[in-house]
């Protein structure tokens, strides 16, 4: 049991915090403006590639350092410390999916862009009738001679007007087990036959977007694994997802309770409400440190990543209601729109990267072992 | 970076997990007059009483140590004073430079001795006359309390010189927690017990509360896990509908949530022991108050689950559910509940956000 550094861990993180300190990328813009949020995250990923701060987990053969998870740990806490926004996080879930489950060939193409953001990427999961329900999903990859031509429509594709690529998957078996005839494609956005609409959100940003695809030709090189692959690979993206990958979150929520001891002072009702949330951050962040060692122990991430997520969903939303108490009024006379979109943000987190009650499903099935229906 | 359990650490969980269950009641009554002579015996022979002391006092292990062996403890629901007349006072004894033949006696599991606690800071309380009559029970003004004090014949106060000296206790008067009594200390009824050592100093004062509640929250973990355990089985072979109960979204929802409790409470309460012994003493204060809010919390909404998953039975004496929520209530008023951490917490930081840190 150790929680301190190790001096290789130690004089990273003192490199690390002297780099930020000569490069801040300035304030984010707000979450509403969702083109100036977009460029503001590609410029500062590029930045932070360019200072070798990505990719650290990563093998040196596509650009990574080929250290262990720990350093990127280091990495988002301390941009979390320094105010800054975390390194565009789908880089590390998506390259996962293409580490794990991608021919040399795929590995050599797409990492090194997809690390530096001289690509950017988007997520195509998630459809009308495949939320929770993911394995339903119905978009079709019909196989041809040497291409896959693909019909059906995705939802929630966050990101995906500015997308070059996309991390797709769809069924390419009409029969059989839901989970077994879906496969795993990257596609090109510029692709004739695909329509992305941004939709706008609560908050009043573009984040999401729903994605057509109407007869797009696929090469068949573009397959990540094996057709029928697509399921194990989504469960291992979701995975990282959930998991410790929260912890540039984390290191955000700590700067949010430090900004609101001063307009809680003086109100004990107030100042109890906000060491209440300290102590669920501090309960979040202290079990994403467990689950970060058994991922450096060699671990997969599996349903334990349901736990991270959970208490991740309790921190962020006593958070978010903290924040919109403390400015309730500005918000509902529109002087200050930050705070409740900052609210309506937290929101999402019980739905985004698999709901509440499905993580909570998995918790009770898979890790408690109750019986299933 | 490492934070996860060795095997040995693991290996310790077990073996005090095991005993306990071995020579514990074995049934809800038999905690009404069970004799915890053998088990508090094993647990001396084992070194469980002096985890985290200098093997020059006889000690051995750490403070982590000491907090498995607290969870494991609160898991079996045993009915043993291992913080308030083992670890507590032995690192009390250790902290004032008592005689280490007093600390053996502690520690070997020969003498139990108690700490009487000040209602309202929750430190040692200091020896003064008898508070009179109409005093409160609980809270500023009440006299000082021995929790945890089965079978103790004294309770360690401070005296006027800031050092230790021992009193007389109450007999004990049986309370919610069917597992540990609470006793009134008796200041007026000094009692001779060797040499205690000199002053306390106040750093030595926090970090001793910093520990108590740091162990306090790991047994309210084993609270945790054991109930939650008991819940998920009943849950598992009760049958209602034609279906065991554990089947309905209902049921799965709230112990999954329960689960995600524990889960965060353990780590609070390993991260505070861990500090205690390798972070400095602001930091462990505030991870020990921490773990002590979250736990508290948690904890208590918790067993209140376990019991609703046992239906009826849940609060009857055919069935463990509610001695788990019992002794889940005495750990979260033991050194205060979550209100009183939180305001802890709550000014600290304030006063360090205005020191700018």
């Amino acid at each position: 049991m150790d929680y301190d550094d190790s001096p290789d861990e130690a004089a990273f993180r003192l490199e690390l915090r002297a780099w930020l300190a000569a490069n801040d990328p300035g304030p984010a813009p707000p979450i509403s403006d969702s083109l100036a949020e977009h460029e503001y995250k590609k410029r500062w990923q590029q930045a932070l590639y360019a200072g070798g701060w990505l990719g650290l987990s990563w093998p040196e053969e596509y650009g990574g350092r080929g250290l262990n998870p720990f350093y990127e740990a280091i990495l988002n806490e301390e941009l979390g410390a320094a105010g800054v926004s975390h390194a565009a996080p789908p880089v590390g879930w998506l390259g996962r999916a293409i580490l794990n489950y991608g021919t040399e060939e795929q590995r050599r193409r797409h990492l090194p862009g997809l690390l530096s953001g001289e690509t950017s990427w988007c997520q195509g999961f998630s459809e009308p009738g495949a939320g929770s329900d993911l394995a339903s999903l119905r978009t079709f990859a019909e196989r041809g001679h040497d291409t896959y031509t693909i019909t059906g429509q995705k939802l929630w594709t966050s990101g995906a007007q500015f997308a070059d690529w996309c991390l797709l998957l769809a069924r390419t078996a009409r029969d059989g087990p839901k989970h077994q005839g879906i496969s795993a494609f990257t596609v090109r956005m510029s692709t004739p036959g695909i329509t992305v609409r941004p939709f706008k959100q609560a908050w009043g940003g573009t984040r999401f977007c729903e994605v057509f695809f109407d007869g797009a030709e696929v090469p068949v090189g573009d397959r990540v694994g094996e057709e029928g692959d697509g399921w194990p690979l989504a469960t291992v993206v979701l995975a990282y997802e959930r998991g410790p990958s929260e912890l540039g979150v984390i290191a955000t929520y700590r700067a949010e309770l430090r900004d609101l001891i001063g307009p809680s002072a003086g109100d004990p009702v107030a100042e109890d409400a906000l060491a209440r949330a300290y102590v669920a951050v501090e309960a979040c962040r202290l079990h994403l440190l467990e689950s970060l060692t058994r991922r450096v122990k060699g671990e997969t991430p599996g349903p334990g990543s349901s736990i991270d997520k959970l208490l991740m969903i309790r921190a962020e939303q006593a958070l978010g209601t903290l924040e919109l108490d403390a400015t309730a009024a500005s918000g509902l006379t529109g002087e200050d729109w930050a705070t409740p979109s900052r609210y309506l943000w937290s929101r999402a987190a019980s739905v985004y990267g698999g709901s509440e009650q499905i993580q909570r499903n998995i918790v009770a099935q898979r890790i408690l072992g109750l019986p299933r229906r | 970076m490492d934070v996860q359990f060795s095997e040995e650490e693991l290996l310790l969980h077990e073996s005090i997990l095991g005993q306990a269950e071995k020579l514990g009641p074995s049934s809800v009554a038999g905690y009404e007059d069970f004799d915890d002579r053998l088990l508090w015996e094993r647990l001396a022979a084992g070194g469980a009483l002096g985890l985290g002391l200098p093997e020059a006092l006889g000690g051995a292990g750490t403070v982590s140590d000491a907090s498995i062996a607290a969870s494991a403890l609160g898991q079996a629901l045993a009915p043993v004073p291992y913080l308030g007349c083992g670890v507590l006072p032995a690192h009390l004894l250790a902290a004032a430079g008592a005689d280490p033949a007093v600390i053996d006696a502690v520690i070997s599991g020969r003498r139990r001795l108690a700490v009487g606690v000040d209602p309202a800071t929750f430190e040692p309380a200091t020896f003064e006359p008898a508070t009179g009559r109409g005093a409160p029970a609980m809270g500023p003004g009440a006299p000082a309390m021995a929790w945890d004090a089965a079978g103790a014949d004294g309770a360690l106060l401070r005296g006027a010189d800031g050092g230790l000296v021992v009193v007389g206790l109450d007999g004990p008067t049986p309370g919610v927690d069917l597992t540990r009594v609470v006793r009134r200390c008796q200041p007026h009824r000094p009692i001779d017990a060797g040499d205690l050592g000199g002053p306390l100093t106040p750093d030595a004062l926090r970090w001793w509360r910093a520990l108590a509640l740091g162990l306090v929250a790991a047994d309210m973990v084993g609270v945790m896990q054991g109930g939650l355990q008991l819940a998920v089985e009943h849950a598992s072979t009760r049958e209602q509908f034609g279906v065991a109960i554990g089947s309905f979204q209902a049921i799965q929802h709230l112990l999954a949530d329960q689960l995600v409790s524990v889960a965060g409470a353990r780590s609070t309460a390993v991260y505070a022991a861990w500090a205690l012994q390798r972070r400095g003493l602001d930091e462990a204060e505030l991870a020990a108050h921490t773990t002590k809010a979250y736990c508290s919390d948690v904890g208590k909404r918790l067993c209140e689950a376990v019991v609703q998953v046992h239906g009826g039975m849940g609060v009857t004496w055919e069935c463990r559910a509610h001695v788990f929520l019992k002794r889940m209530l005495f750990d979260r008023a033991f050194l205060g509940d979550e209100r009183w951490h939180l305001r802890r917490i709550a000014e600290r930081r304030r006063t360090e956000a205005g020191r700018g840190l």
